[in-house]
């Protein structure tokens, strides 16, 4: 047997599996060096036309901040998830591509199952008020651009790891759903910025920065719409979609004020504490933890 | 706030950008050209000089523990041609991601210890100086990658840190490695870490 016949002998050796793998990996780090570039660009447009300031800069540098506990947090929690769905994969009776075959179509359909899991996991962040506590800071900034796309709580990674491990239990396997999920999240990065107005057709299909600036305004008529991760379909289908008319008011309806890493990790916090402890019944307080943030009592 | 949105010429530039951006995540999705093989760079538990193919930090090995008669048997699994001109632990280490992420045990038939994972080197050539190696289970099926001849194994204990492993026994030994198909026996938990490893090559 030659070498090349050896090589093939391992017929059940899957490729495409490495493949994914390394691409939804890779994918990330291209995700942040093209991120520098397009956050220099944006800030040498505000420098040009006047806009730069103190006070965008200090938001700029706040946003990237985040990043720091944001990227311990995602190295220990992505890990946890990483052997939780395996060991979810291993025992689960039924998979959809059990001897590990080459089915191109089903990083597709990885990728649209994670976006619809995006749209949903994103519309529960802001309805309810637990998970609104992580997911406010990456709208606290009163500003938006390229830096925006990286302001994350470090709780997140929980709930990204926990919204998708139905497509797990449903048979799909880790690799392809952390492709698929990584891929939707890389897909934010260009999303976050003013540079770009409406895109045209292309507007009806998928998530824009013109969609996304609406999803990051705090004007009543803007709160709590388009949701969408790739695909703004979602927001069409279920009744959330708004266009942009006018340039947003941008971050939390109470304006955080502050460009502190600490306060902007933990802003939401108290203000859930002081509600909770000031309930005057234990169904209050439940409600306070799992109604949409704002909720108050008749 | 300035309820205008005002740009200048670099928002056509950050427009081409973004353009080129959308190509070049494209053409790295059709064609896999990423940044590289990020979890393919070697340990460096062990250096290998490349010019005399010799194993400069080779750990002393102790004894062998015996001779053992053994059956042939057959192995299947992942295979590549360890060239010692490269850089002989990330082709080996490559090689066991490979086998890892092929999950040959639950995609494979006929597997006959699954407790076990056979390292094979096979098929020594001098030009270019290179052994095949298959990592695999023993199978009884009709298609495996490797068959190892009945005879007489010298065993020897191995180092799941990859400071010895057939190759360095072969050095030490100054064994010819011509017609031999000698092996490892990787005992792995259930977690698929290796647990232990012994060395067995054939005496002629």
């Amino acid at each position: 047997m030659d070498d090349l016949e050896n090589y093939y002998a391992t017929i059940y050796f899957d490729p495409v599996l490495e493949y994914i793998e390394q691409l939804s990996f890779g994918v990330y780090e291209w995700v942040v060096l093209f991120g520098v570039l397009f956050l220099a660009l944006e800030v040498l447009n505000d420098a040009v036309t006047r806009q730069f300031n103190k006070k965008s800069a200090g938001e700029t540098i706040s946003s990237l901040v985040t990043q720091i506990p944001y990227y311990f947090s995602e190295t220990f929690v992505f890990t946890g998830f990483v052997f939780l769905y395996f060991f979810i994969w291993d025992v689960t009776p039924w998979k959809m591509n059990p001897a590990g075959e080459y089915w191109p179509w089903m990083l597709l359909g990885a990728i649209i199952a994670a976006d619809f899991i995006y749209y949903w996991e994103h519309r529960i962040m802001h309805r309810v008020r637990l998970l609104w506590l992580a997911h406010s800071v990456h709208h606290s900034s009163p500003m938006i651009n390229t830096a925006t796309a990286f302001r994350f709580s470090m709780f997140d990674p929980f709930i990204s790891g926990a919204f998708h491990l139905p497509l797990v239990l449903c048979g799909v396997h880790p690799v392809y759903v952390f492709a698929g999920e990584i891929i939707v999240q890389a897909y934010q990065f260009w999303i976050h910025n003013e540079m770009t107005r409406k895109l045209g057709p292309l507007e009806w299909v998928l998530n824009t920065p013109s969609h996304h600036r609406v999803h990051h305004g705090s004007d009543k008529k803007y709160i709590d719409k388009n949701y969408g991760g790739i695909l703004i379909i979602w927001d069409r289908i279920f009744g959330t979609f708004v266009a942009e008319q006018e340039r947003p008011t941008y971050g939390l309806t109470t304006p955080i004020n502050t460009i502190n890493p600490f306060k902007v990790q933990f802003y939401e916090f108290p203000k859930l504490f002081r509600d909770i402890a000031g309930a005057r019944s234990i169904g209050h307080a439940v409600k306070y933890i799992f109604k949409p943030p704002g909720w108050k009592p008749e | 706030m300035n309820k205008h949105i005002t740009s200048s010429p670099i928002a056509f530039l950050y427009g081409v950008v973004v353009i080129l951006s959308f190509f070049f995540f494209v053409y790295i999705f059709t064609t896999g050209d990423l940044i590289g093989y990020a979890y393919d760079y070697p340990e460096d538990d062990h250096k290998w000089n490349k010019e005399s193919a010799q194993l400069t930090e080779a750990q002393p090995h102790s004894p062998p523990s015996g001779v053992r008669k053994m059956d042939a048997f057959q192995v299947i699994g992942v295979s590549a041609r360890i060239h010692f001109s490269g850089d002989v632990a990330q082709e080996i280490n490559a090689l066991w991601k490979r086998f890892y992420r092929a999950n040959v045990r639950n995609n494979t038939d006929h597997i006959a210890d699954p407790q076990h994972v056979y390292a094979v080197y096979h098929q020594y050539k001098d030009n270019p100086f290179s052994v095949m190696l298959t990592l695999g289970y023993r199978t009884t099926a009709d298609n495996a990658s490797v068959r190892v001849q009945a005879g007489d194994y010298q065993q020897w204990s191995g180092d799941i840190e990859g400071k010895s492993s057939v190759l360095t026994v072969w050095d030490e030994q100054h064994i010819n490695p011509q017609s031999h198909t000698d092996f490892e026996i990787w005992t792995l938990d259930d977690w698929m870490s290796p647990r232990s490893m012994d060395i067995y090559i054939r005496v002629q």
